[in-house]
């Protein structure tokens, strides 16, 4: 593999993180709460 | 006499309960009733709270509460 | 998790669905063994280990194989509830939650050898008007202590289905199996009178909350017995306030009885009592004085003034030695295997930027984490062992007289306990807690409680801290207790300040069952750590991986020209500016804009203080050796060519992560528990604040002192 190759690869993979880090960040601001992580409740469970 | 002042290892029947309280409906409520046999099991390690026997269960209350639990003590 | 349809779907009972069944009973009872032994693994759960907190649903099969629906609901002592875990039971078994439609059938489980007090809560149940299954656990436990409970007596009594059970080792499953698949279940025929001077009374708030609050009538009658059992009208009425119709008849009949001086709160209670007591009396014979049990036996020992001391101590050394000594193995293996791993993508990958973030970013990152899993497991394991066996009961017992001095009660001891690995479930455990001042005290100081994730920055720090490759087991045990014990320590002092200022209130209750000991239930303490342990993996594979790329881009670029150092690109990098931001806050601390960065990606959760260190430090090593991270933080030092990491810093900062409140998901917790947002932002507030002075007490005094 080229370094350009794996530069471009690299920023792809950089991107899907971020992307689904800031989309968990926003589904958790739209239910606030319990961020779903360490077995909270699901959201049907909750009050 | 008060429940607080039985012997440790003694029995006694209650007699009276204060009618209000949020302590005297949860312990009503887990049994403790005019008439129901008790019996002072011990004391935690410091002294308080109280661990009693009744129905067949232990159960733990503070001096706090044992103080108002008016008790006619058996043998 | 979906909600099957047919509970999702309201509340209508077409033949065709299957049935969806509340699993009711006291704490101690073996509820959640019964749950696990009906459903199997098929659990969705929301559950924290100790306590059950929320509702679990899980699905278990008939005989030919139809699924029933259960719903695990807290464990409650009476319908009137006391605390918000009871107060979950009560609204859905009066169909007052909007998410959990009112469950068809009813399971409710009492302890065999202490029927009297369980069937109180089944008596109120049967209330309702819903069929009941009567399940009565621990039948060999009550045969033990010399009781015989004739089950056709009971189901004669009561009128309902009334299977024997032992959950533990499964008899009696199957039977209660074929009940539950019954498709005609009978109402219970159990009648008993309401004492006259209330009788009228409850039939003109049944007929108000019918006509006013628009309840169906069984539960306006069940909810009208509700109303009269306790002075409190709201406590009883829950969210959904009285219509004014209805609290104005209660007032007028609570002032009539005021009047006439009718103890009105404690009659109802004493007719259901009396009603229990002719059940009692024709079900259940006892062969026999029974000697003292083999629970006084060990209680007498494990209470003692001297001895119980002595042993809550052993136990909780164990607990912390079994932590670093039992789980060195293990993390030694994935160690090792996270290192060859690293070791062989660089050998057969070609030098480059995604070579860099798969060996730098996401194997570092990751594997910084997952070591600690076996601490994780054991800690979990410990505590489920301690639950199951009803020692936490004994420690509450216990440590209530000290815990009172700073204005809490001994039920706090287990939400502070748990904290010890994980804030979390500790935070979500304190809903056993009645007083809401007393819980919010807890629920404040619970992250003082040094939790699991914190393990991972003590240990570098120590690692750190101590000169030599091998860090000897009683200097880091000791290290580590000092740590412990100045959060602990920390965690009373701000309970006392709290008791006394912020959350003034009475002295709380200690009304608490001590049930007899058991034995472990393997099966569920495993369970509940596999549970525990796959959540902690899952988070290391998503969150604490995205993470970990993330700060690995954060740190490479914008890329410095070529030819520059890897001090050079990072200093250049994303990361180095946020940290070049902090650290004139933070030096004072003694701590530099590398630190910085650890520190600020702490927020996501703590042990990513380690990973985040990794990819700072390992970004600086040249060439393919992934040498220990302790000696690359050794390695570190300030521009001037100081020792970054002196052993002062290194305890600083092991100070500064004890008060600091760093977790995300620890403040979304404290944000819903509380239900508001002052509680978890004045949590961060007065935490970091702590943090802060302390570290800078701790630096600038070792300085001056010369270290």
């Amino acid at each position: 593999m080229s370094s350009q190759f794996q530069t471009i690869a690299a920023l792809v993979v950089v991107a899907l993180a971020v992307t689904w880090l800031v989309a968990r960040a926003v589904r958790k601001r739209r239910q606030p709460g319990c961020g779903g992580d360490c077995g909270c409740p699901s959201r049907e469970l909750k009050r | 006499m008060k429940l607080s002042e039985l012997a440790v290892g003694a029995s006694a029947v209650v007699r009276e309960l204060p009618k209000s309280g949020t302590a005297f409906v949860r312990l009503r409520e887990m049994g403790l009733l005019a008439g129901t046999r008790v019996s002072l099991i011990r004391l935690a390690p410091l002294g308080d709270p109280l661990e009693i026997r009744l129905r067949g269960y232990h159960l733990t209350l503070r001096k706090s509460e044992a103080d108002h639990v008016l008790v006619d003590p058996v043998s | 998790m979906a909600l099957p349809p047919h509970i999702a779907g309201g509340t209508g009972s077409a033949p065709s669905r299957t049935p969806v069944y509340a699993l009711v009973g006291n704490p101690n009872c073996g509820k959640s063994t019964l749950f696990n032994a009906l459903t199997g693994l098929k659990q969705k759960v929301g559950n924290y280990p100790g306590v059950t907190v929320e509702k679990k649903i899980g699905t278990a099969y008939s005989q030919h194989g139809q699924p029933i629906t259960v719903i695990d609901l807290p464990g409650a002592y009476s319908l009137a509830a006391r605390s918000p875990d009871e107060a979950v039971t009560r609204d859905v078994l009066l169909g007052r939650r909007a998410d959990t439609p009112q469950p068809d059938r009813i399971l409710c489980i009492v302890d065999a050898a202490n029927l009297e007090r369980n069937l109180y809560l089944v008596h109120q149940i049967l209330d309702l008007g819903r069929p009941v299954i009567l399940v009565v656990n621990m039948m060999d436990v009550a045969i033990k202590a010399g009781l015989e409970i004739r089950i056709d007596r009971l189901e004669h009594e009561l009128g309902i289905p009334v299977i024997a059970c032992e959950a533990v080792n499964g008899r009696g499953v199957i039977d209660l199996k074929l009940a539950m698949s019954r498709a005609d279940l009978p109402l219970s025929r159990h009648a008993w009178d309401i004492p006259a001077p209330i009788a009228k009374a409850v039939a003109e708030l049944q007929a108000s909350l019918t006509a006013s609050d628009g309840k169906p009538p069984l539960i306006a009658r069940a909810e009208a017995l509700l109303l009269l059992t306790d002075q409190d009208s709201v406590r009883v009425a829950g969210s959904t306030p009285l219509s004014s119709r209805t609290a104005e008849l209660l007032r007028g009949w609570q002032q009539r009885w005021e009047g006439e001086g009718t103890d009105w709160a404690s009659s109802l209670v004493n007719s259901r009592y009396e009603a229990i007591g002719r059940i009692a009396s024709a079900a259940v014979t006892q062969a026999g004085a029974a000697g003292p049990t083999l629970s006084d036996k060990i209680d007498r020992f494990a209470t003692h003034p001297v001895w119980g001391w002595l042993t809550l101590g052993v136990l909780m050394t164990l607990l912390f030695l079994s932590i670093f000594t039992l789980a060195e193995y293990p993390m030694n293996l994935i160690d090792g295997a996270v290192a060859a791993l690293a070791d062989g993508v660089k050998a057969n990958m070609a030098e480059g930027d995604f070579r860099d973030l798969i060996t730098d970013g996401a194997i570092a990152g990751v594997g910084g984490v997952i070591i600690f899993l076996p601490q994780i497991l054991i800690l979990f394991f410990f505590i489920g062992l301690l639950e199951s066996t009803g020692y936490m009961a004994r420690a509450a017992f216990i440590m209530d007289r000290l815990m009172s001095r700073v204005g809490l009660n001994g039920k706090s001891f287990i939400p502070l306990l748990s904290s010890y690995a994980c804030a979390i479930p500790g935070i979500m455990a304190t809903r056993t807690i009645e007083d809401q001042k007393d819980r919010l005290v807890t629920i404040l100081i619970a992250p003082l409680m040094s939790c699991s994730a914190r393990l991972p920055v003590y240990l570098l720090m120590i690692a750190a801290l101590v000169p030599g490759e091998q860090v000897p087991l009683l200097t880091k045990v000791g290290i580590m207790l000092l740590m412990y014990a100045l959060g602990t320590f920390g965690a009373f002092g701000f309970a006392w300040l709290f008791k006394r200022t912020l959350l003034k209130g009475e002295p709380p209750l200690m009304i608490m069952e001590l049930p007899p000991y058991r034995l472990p239930g393997l099966k569920d303490v495993m369970l509940q750590m596999f549970e525990r342990g796959w959540l902690f993996l899952r988070r290391a594979g998503t969150v604490i991986l995205g993470i970990s790329i993330v700060l690995w881009f954060l740190a490479a670029y914008p890329k410095a020209p070529d030819g520059a150092t890897a001090q050079q690109q990072l200093a250049q990098s994303f990361a180095g500016r946020a940290g070049h931001l902090l650290e004139p806050a933070i030096k004072p601390l003694g701590f530099d804009w590398q630190i910085g960065i650890g520190l600020i990606s702490s927020f996501a959760a703590r042990e990513v203080f380690v990973s985040t260190m990794g990819v700072v430090f390992n970004a600086e090593a040249e060439g393919d050796d992934t040498a220990p991270l302790r000696q690359a933080l050794l390695a570190a030092k300030w521009p001037d060519g100081r020792a970054l990491f002196t052993p002062l810093v290194c305890f600083t900062l092991m100070v500064f992560y004890v008060f600091a409140m760093q977790c995300v998901s620890t403040v979304a917790i404290v944000r819903r528990e509380t239900n508001s947002w002052k509680w978890p932002l004045f949590q961060i507030g007065y935490l970091t604040g702590t943090a802060w002075i302390l570290s800078l007490v701790v630096y600038q005094g070792g300085r001056a002192l010369g270290f």
